[in-house]
Parts: C-alpha cells; structure tokens; sequence
C-alpha cells in the first residue's frame, strides 16, 4: 500500500482533543469545519491512489456526485463508508473481478449495514454507560432525539461529522469504533462456502503457485480422458511401481 | 424301483445334501460384512428391498458419487444394476428380516450365500445321477464339493460368484437331461441351458467366459463319439487353448509381439502371467491350492477321455481356461479380487471342475482300492482343514496378519508361492488372540452350535442310511429335517439379534433412536450418520419404518478418537469437510425440509470437533436434541429444521430487524431474522437467527433460551432448543468484544395452538451452583421482572 490510511488518518484529525475545529461552540459549524476537513483528507487520497470520482464512486455503488460532495464537506460520509473507500483506495477493488457484480456490490451494502449497527450498539453502550438519556446526549451533539434512536439502531447512516460530535458530548474516543479486522466475518469463506466451490486453504495456496501449473493442466486433462484409457494409464503405472517394487514381492493394488 | 420311487429316492438323496451341507454352513457361518463390495452389495438389497431403487445410501461413505446433479432427489451413487440379479433375489430375504421381529437384515441376508452354496452341492448330485453315476459316487463327489473345496468358504461371503457358479452349473445339467432324450427335450434343455447363462451373465457379465464351455456340452454325447473325425476336432480344443495357457503363463515379460497383438483387440497383458501363474499353478493361490480335492480332475479327466466322454472333459477345461484367461486378459490390475480366498474369480469352474473326479469317487468306493481311498481322504482332511481356517476369521483379517512389506496386499507375491505365508498356516496364528469370528462363539450363542452341530448329525445320519438303502425307515427324516430346519434357523437368528457384537447390537440407546425415529419420523425423512462408525448397526437392524440412512465420510476436521489427532485443525468451514461429502450435504440440506443426525460423539468429549453439527448448527435450524432413555455420549440424535437457510454466519449480513435488547452487562442483540408478520398453521416450524455482540469480554457461558409466547395470557406455547449460543459451539465466554455472532433457531408450534398473533422472548440464563441466575435484560420490550427480552417482531398463527 502506498500513501497513509485514510480512515485512521481521518479518526485522528477528527478526534476531538486534537482537532481545533471540534472546539468550535457552533455545532453546526464544527460540523461543516470536520466536513471540510474530511473532504480534504479523502481527495488527497484519492488522488495518491490515482483513482477518479466516478471509479470511487463505482466501487461504493453511489453517485460520482456524492464523493464530490464529500471532498467539498457538503456532505460527510459514514464511518463504514469511509472504511470502505479507504479499502479501495488501499488497493483492494483493484481486481475488478473482486469489485464489479451484483455479489460484489451487495456484500459490500452488507458491510455498511453490519458496521452500522455495530457503531450504533457501541453508541448506546457509550451513553448508557456515561448515564446520559437520549435526550441529553441529541442536544449535547445537535440532533433530533428520535433520530438518535435510530442512528443507535444502525437504521440510518450516521456521518463521520456527527459521530464525531457524539463522542464529543460522550467524552470518548473516537478510535473504538473503528473496525478491528479480526472481528468481521471473513468473506472470502463464506464466498467458497455459498457457491460449493470449498477450495480448500492448502488448495487455493497450490493453485496460487505458478510452478503447479502443469499439475492443474494435467487434472484437467484427466477429466477428459475416456475410462478406458484412464484404466490402460493405471496399467501403465501399476507396470512401473511393480517394476519398481517387486523386490519386497508388491505386485498391484487391492481391487 | 419304480420311476416315481427313484425320482423321490433321488430328490431324498439331494435333499439331505443340502441339508448336510446347510447345517455345516450355519454351523460356521459368519454373518460378517468382509469387503466393501459386499457391504455395497448389502446396500444395495436394502435401497431395492425398501425403496425400489439401487442407491448407496448406508455405504454412502464408502465411494462417494462422483458427479451430483442438481436434478438428483438424492446425492447418491448407484449400484451396478446391470449386474444385481444376486441384489434381487437376495432382496426377499430382506424382506422377511423386516417382516418379523427380531430378525438382523445381515444376519438373514447372509443366508443367500449358504444356501445357494448347499444347492450347488444337491445340484452336483443331480448331474452326476443324470450322467448315470451311482447313488454313493453322486453324492461322494458332491460332498467333497460342498466340504472339500472353497465353496465353503464362499457361503460365508456376499460375492457373486457362488449365484454365478450355481446358474452355470443349472445350464450344465438342464443340457445333460436333454442329451438323452429326443429332439423336444434337446429343445427344452437348450432353452433352460440358455437361461441358465443368461441368469448367470445378470449376476455376473464374465459368465460369458462360460459361453464355449457351455456350447461343447450341448454337443449330442453318441453323435459326437460316433463320429470319429470330431475327435482330432476336440482333441485341438484343449490341446490348443492348453499350449497358450501354458505359454501365457510361463512366459514373463510376455513378447512384445504376442502383448501388442492382444492389446489391438482391447485386451490388457500387463497381470496376464502373474495371474494365470497365481489362478492355475501356484500352491498358495490357485485352484487346486484352495481345493485340493480337485487335484482329482486330472486323473478323472484323463480316465473319462479315456471311456469316450470327451464332451464333459472338454467343457470343463474350457470353462477352468475361459474363466481364468478371461480374467487375466480383462480385469487389468484388480485379477487377484482383493479379499477373497483365492481364486475368487475362478469360483464359478469350480463345481464344474469337480465332475470330473467323479471317476475317482468311483475308485474310492470299490472294495480293494486302499491306496486311492487314503489319497481321497488324505485330500479331503488337507481340504478341509483350508476350509475351516478360511471360514474361521474373516477374510480381512489375513492381509492384517502379512509383514508390514507386504503393503497388506492380499495378493502379495509370497503369499502365493511360499508355505509360510499361506492363508492355512497364517490365519490359525490368529485364534489365539482373535478366537474364532462364527456368529455363534462371538455373540455366545452355545445354543446355536449345539442345534446345528444335531441337525449336521442327523442329516448325516438319514444320508448314510438313505445310500446304503434307499428303502430305510429313516428315509422319512429328511422332509422332518428340511421342515423343522425353517423354524431353527429363525430362531437362532432371532436369538442373535441383539447379542452380536460385531453389529453393536447390544448398544441400547442406538435402539432407542431408531425406536423414537420409527415412531416420530415422516416417510421422507433422511437420517445422517456423521460417520461409518454405526454403519453396521445400521445395516443390521434398520427396516422401512426408519427414515432413509445416508452415512458421511467422517469429516477430515474430525478425530477418530481422543488418540487419534483430526487430518485437519481449522476454524474455517471450507477445511472441515471432503469436498463430495459437502456437496451431498448441501445437497440434502437444501432440498429436505428437515434432516435427523445420528451423531456419535458429544461436546463431553473435548477432543471432538463435530464439523457436522457445527455446519448445520451455523447454516441451518437446530430444532431439538432427543432425549433418549439410555444416556450415551456416543449416541445422540438431532433434529434440524433445513426448509431455509440461515443467514451466512461467515458473511457480513446486518440482519433484518435491529433490537435495543441488552442483556446483563454487555451482551447485545444487535438484530435479528425472523418472521414478522408471516402467518403459520399449527405444528410449523418457526425460524429464528439472532444477530449477537459483545460489548466486552463475556465472563460465563450464558445459555439462551427462546420461546413463542401469547402475550394475553402470559405464557410460552412452545419453547425451542436451550443451549449456548449456535447450539453451543458459540459460548459466550469465547465472544470477542464487537465481533458479531449468528445463533439460528428453530421453534416448532404446537398441534393446538390457537390462531392468534405471537412473540418471541427471549432469555439469557446461567446455571451455577445456586441454581438457575437470568441475566437482566435492558431495551424497550422487557417483562418478567426485566429478564424476558421481546424483539420487535409478531408471529401470526391462522
């Protein structure tokens, strides 16, 4: 990977001791200030990574318009969102085979909607454990009260700017509710297992070898072969280990 | 005597033959499933007895398809129907196993062999008669048949060959009883004789080998040593076929030229001189090894050239030579036959073979011939004691007894050439510490060997007086003896049923399950075996009341035993299982609307990784663990709800409904997949998959407990599956904090309950030594006291 983490470098701007703009009284212009900072931080990756608008865009199944506004800070994306175009620009949607399709675009919808209630169980946990009331704490970060139940759901989309003001108000660290990679299900196994193709892990390592080539050529020409000159070929080797192995008297296999 | 008198006199004498030879057969029979054609063979008589199909379905394990089409019902190979008359003639033996009770399906299937063995021997009788032989040579050579050759040792297996040998020898005699009589009954014998070989090619296609020996013996006998010039014409069909046998055999490596000139017509050189050596000469392996009392063919045969019947000498030369260049020249590496006492494939010449002594029989009986009656007994005593050692134990358990360079090869080459390798001296080695494997000293059933020790006894004795004089009081013993034989052995067998220990049969809580399964399960219900370890105690005692057994291989992520690591150590699913095995689960699973498991290991039994259970309690339904009377941690059965699929526990699916629910400290219900507002009738089964996270690490192991309940009245109507979560291989003190886990259950409504809308709540509980502590539950539904959660969801039943 080249270039710096755009997540983690995003969490850290933003954290809330280290980012001026956070101290800000007006909340809703902390807002647009963590917008814009974010916006900046996600355009200079962007353009490290030598990737357009519109192939990010592609990649989080979106609008080209709604990465332009997230590089302006009109708009500011989710934390799964932004762990997500970080994956991208990280290199990870580089095989297209891994990025483009329907199962591709839907595993990733699935991520977004996992992390999301993740971040929003982690949220209710931080403020039930601070002792604050859903009122409270939607008055403290500049939201409507309902709209934080569901935002503590996972059933809408909570921006990186407004996490930011609720861990603000929480007094807690921003970094928690990153994805630890350990703790999400590990797709590429559910992929093998949902298709039946259950390659397994000693396999897709010999498949990945260059040099076994030829014995993947050769299984496959195996398969084709007629029965009888699959029997004629066991003969043939039978001859050889028998040729081979008749001094302690081994003569053929069991039938 | 008159011809009705002669007839029953004659039909008397073949009568207690097979009685003779029956109660000797049952006397040392084995009921043991020795090879995996035999225990495919068994499989198959079951599928066609039960289902009426061919499918391998117990023995599923033993060779997986190779190729599953998503069209297939069920994910099963198939066996050779082609080649099955022995599977359909065995199937109604099958069936009286399942007709009455108490009867082991291998114990009573078992009994085709021995009794078609015994029919070989009357069937030798009658063609010796028909020959014009006398009543005492008849049955003199037919004993030694029945007792003195491997036949014997073939009635205590499953092979084809005994059904094959029995048809072949059936054309032989249908074509002697015509060779006498006028053209109609040529005709007659001839269409019997050709059903004979084509029963005999159902049961087995190199009954074919049998075809030229079968077309000389339906030469006309006068006509053909009338004429003199058929002579040179006979005499070239065994010389000929001896020379190239006898070059074949002795020439190793064969000449190029004669190798590529058989294998253009498709016909494998490579074992043809090892096999014809092992199948002709060798003294460890052949035919005359197994059976030396057919050492007497060659001097019979020569004495019979000699009297003009050239016919019968030259039929059966050429079956012992079809049969054994056929199988040299086709069946490539597999010509030994694998475990069999050998020569397996030459079984089918064998009684044929034995006619020809006949000659010598007759030498045997005359008064002054001191010399030659020694020779025969000496012969028959040598035969006998192979047959014993070869009855003894089961065939397997002589490639177990070989050096370790053999390879347990049971073809291994000094075990054909060198004395002390040989199947008779190695095997009796073996009594010391196996004993003997008859169904009787193994289950201790001295009953049975005292009934057939008496019924071998008075056979003897009415055959003895029978011969001497056909008018004998006693002659009346053998219908007594063939009626009272029906009842004996049904209740011998009855009395073994549950005593064998070779089919686990003494295991009581397996007979429970299939009890509870006879009693529980639907017509289409399948029932899984996580491994071949009950397969025989499924073989022997299941019937059709019991759900369709299908056995997998036991995954390579799970251990034989606590000695015995597993092949492979991983936490992802794709490495727990063969790749087939797999697909016929995923098969199976997704087409049935449940599956039963009979699972043969528990969570008591640290070493058991269980990928089986993990897999269905992870992609599909957990509905129940049956609570059997006889509590066995090797015997467990379960019941999974497969209609749907779970949510992928693997994938990143968010499910489908949020919950605020909190349980105790820091266990979260962060969603889950249920079906709210779908309507259900009574006795459905309903589908639960809760979505779980832990906020920090979880001290206890907390079970979960689910319940559809009538919110009017307060109370659960049904209650599913107590356990940890994902039927407990997901214990909550193994959850990483923020990592979520899937826990699918099943929750079946009762028969009665009433129409109306339900919930689901929901508990947490730990069971410690103060008893039972609930977790307190935080959210916006809570009851009992805030330890029932209740998700957001509405159950309706219509």
């Amino acid at each position: 990977m080249d270039g710096f983490d755009l997540t983690q470098a995003a969490l850290d701007a933003l954290q809330p001791a280290k980012a001026k703009a956070t101290a800000a009284t007006d909340l809703d212009e902390a807002r647009r200030i963590r917008g814009r900072l974010l916006g900046a931080l996600i355009r200079k990756r962007r353009l490290e990574a030598e990737r357009s608008a519109a192939e990010c865009a592609q990649f989080m199944d979106a609008p080209p318009e709604l990465i332009e506004a997230w590089e302006v800070g009109e708009s500011a994306p989710s934390l799964p969102q932004l762990e997500l175009l970080s994956q991208f620009l990280n290199g990870q949607g580089a095989d297209p085979a891994q990025n483009e399709g329907p199962e591709n675009r839907a595993a990733r919808a699935e991520y977004v909607l996992l992390r999301r209630r993740l971040i929003g169980a982690m949220l209710r946990a931080a403020r039930q454990s601070g002792g604050k009331r859903v009122e409270a704490l939607s008055e403290a970060a500049g939201l409507e009260a309902a709209a934080l139940e569901n935002l503590e759901l996972g059933e809408e989309a909570l921006p990186l700017s407004d996490l930011v003001a609720l861990t603000q108000a929480l007094s807690a660290d921003l970094n928690v509710f990153a994805a630890p990679a350990s703790h999400m299900p590990n797709t590429t196994e559910s992929d093998a297992l949902a298709t039946g193709g259950h390659p397994r892990a000693d396999w897709r390592q010999f498949a990945a070898a260059g040099e076994n080539l030829p014995f993947i050529r050769l299984a496959m020409a195996f398969q084709h072969i007629a029965r009888d000159d699959l029997h004629r070929i066991a003969d043939a080797l039978f001859a050889i280990i028998r040729a081979s192995g008749e001094s302690n008297g081994w003569s053929g296999p069991p039938s | 005597m008159t011809n009705a008198s002669a007839r029953a006199h004659r039909l008397r004498i073949a009568t207690l033959l097979f009685l003779l030879c029956l109660s000797l057969y049952l006397l040392t029979y084995r009921a043991l499933i020795q090879s995996g054609d035999t225990r495919r063979a068994l499989d198959a008589v079951t599928s066609v007895a039960r289902y009426g199909d061919w499918l391998m379905d117990e023995t599923n394990a033993l060779k997986l398809p190779f190729r599953i089409r998503d069209s297939s019902a069920l994910p099963l190979g198939e066996y050779r129907v082609e080649e099955g008359l022995n599977i359909l003639l065995a199937s109604p033996l099958l069936k009286l196993a399942e007709a009455l009770p108490r009867l082991g399906n291998i114990h009573t299937v078992w009994l085709f062999n021995v009794i078609i063995t015994a029919l070989i021997a009357s069937l030798v009788y009658l063609i010796l008669r028909e020959m014009g032989y006398a009543d005492a040579v008849a049955a003199l050579v037919a004993v030694g048949a029945g007792f003195g050759t491997n036949l014997w040792a073939y009635s205590q297996t499953f092979f084809r060959e005994p059904l094959t040998a029995f048809f072949i020898l059936l054309a032989l005699f249908a074509l002697q009883r015509g060779a006498r009589g006028g053209i109609g009954a040529r005709l007659i014998s001839l269409v019997c004789a050709a059903t004979g070989l084509v029963l005999a090619y159902e049961t087995k296609h190199s009954a074919l080998f049998a075809v030229p020996a079968l077309l000389v013996f339906a030469l006309p006998e006068a006509r053909l040593e009338g004429y003199r010039a058929w002579r040179p014409a006979i005499s070239a069909l065994i010389a000929l076929p001896l020379l190239c046998l006898c070059l074949l055999a002795l020439l190793d490596p064969l000449p190029s030229a004669i190798g590529d000139l058989l294998s253009r017509f498709g016909l494998r050189t490579d074992h043809l001189s090892p096999a014809l050596r092992a199948y002709l000469l060798s003294p460890g392996a052949s035919l005359w090894a197994t059976s030396p009392l057919a050492l007497f063919a060659i001097p019979g045969a020569l004495m019979l050239w000699r009297r003009g019947r050239r016919r019968l000498v030259a039929a059966c030369f050429l079956l012992v030579a079809g049969y054994a260049l056929g199988h040299a020249l086709l069946t490539g590496a597999h010509w030994f036959g694998g475990l069999s006492y050998p020569p397996r494939f030459l079984l089918p010449a064998q009684p044929a073979l034995m006619l020809l002594t006949a000659p010598i029989a007759q030498a045997v009986l005359r008064e002054n011939s001191k010399r030659i009656r020694f020779l025969w007994l000496a012969l028959l005593a040598y035969g006998l004691w192979i047959q014993v050692v070869g009855v003894s134990l089961s065939l397997s358990r002589y490639s177990e007894s070989l050096p370790p360079e053999s390879n347990g090869y049971a073809e291994w080459v000094p075990s054909l050439t060198q004395p002390r390798y040989f199947r008779w001296i190695v095997l009796p080695r073996r009594w010391g510490d196996l004993g003997v494997e008859f169904l009787w000293t193994r289950a201790n059933l001295p009953i049975w060997g005292a009934s057939f020790a008496l019924a071998f006894a008075l056979a003897a004795f009415a055959l003895w007086h029978c011969l001497r004089r056909p008018g004998s009081r006693w002659r009346h013993l053998a219908p007594l003896l063939a009626l009272s034989f029906i009842p004996l052995v049904l209740l011998n067998l009855m009395n073994a049923y549950d005593k064998d220990p070779q089919t686990q049969s003494s295991q009581g809580a397996l007979h429970e399950a299939l009890d509870f399964l006879a009693r529980n399960a639907r017509a289409d219900d399948l029932l899984l075996l996580s491994s071949t370890d009950y397969e025989d105690f499924i073989l022997n005692h299941l019937d059709g009341a019991i759900p369709r057994p299908i056995a997998l291989e036991r995954p390579p992520a799970q251990a034989a035993s606590d000695r015995q690591p597993a092949l492979v150590v991983s936490e992802s699913p794709n490495d727990w299982f063969d790749v087939q095995s797999f697909r016929v689960l995923r098969h199976l699973a997704g087409r049935q609307e449940r599956l039963w498991l009979l699972e043969n290991t528990s969570a008591f039994m640290l070493w058991s990784f269980r990928p089986l259970e993990r897999y269905l309690a992870g992609h599909f339904y957990p509905l129940r663990e049956i609570e059997l009377g006889i509590v066995d941690e090797t015997v467990r059965l379960l019941e999974y709800s497969t209609g749907e699929a779970a949510p992928n526990p693997l994938s990143q699916y968010a499910g489908e409904i949020a919950t605020d629910l909190r349980f105790g400290e820091g266990i979260r219900l962060l969603s889950l997949v249920a079906p709210d507002g779908e309507s259900y009738a009574p006795g459905d089964v309903v589908h639960i998959s809760l979505l779980w996270v832990a906020e920090a690490p979880v001290e206890h192991d907390y079970t979960v407990a689910a319940f559809i309940a009538d919110a009017r009245q307060n109370r659960p109507i049904a209650q599913g599956m107590d356990s940890a979560p994902q039927a407990g291989f997901a214990p909550t003190s193994s959850w990483k904090p923020g990592a979520p886990v899937w826990d699918n259950r099943a929750l079946r409504l009762p028969e009665d309950a009433v129409a109306g809308d339900y919930q689901l709540w929901l508990l947490m509980y730990r069971q410690g030594s103060a008893g039972v502590t609930r977790l307190p539950v935080a959210g916006r539904a809570v009851i009992q006291d805030g330890t029932v959660g209740v998700p957001p969801i509405t159950i309706a039943v219509r």
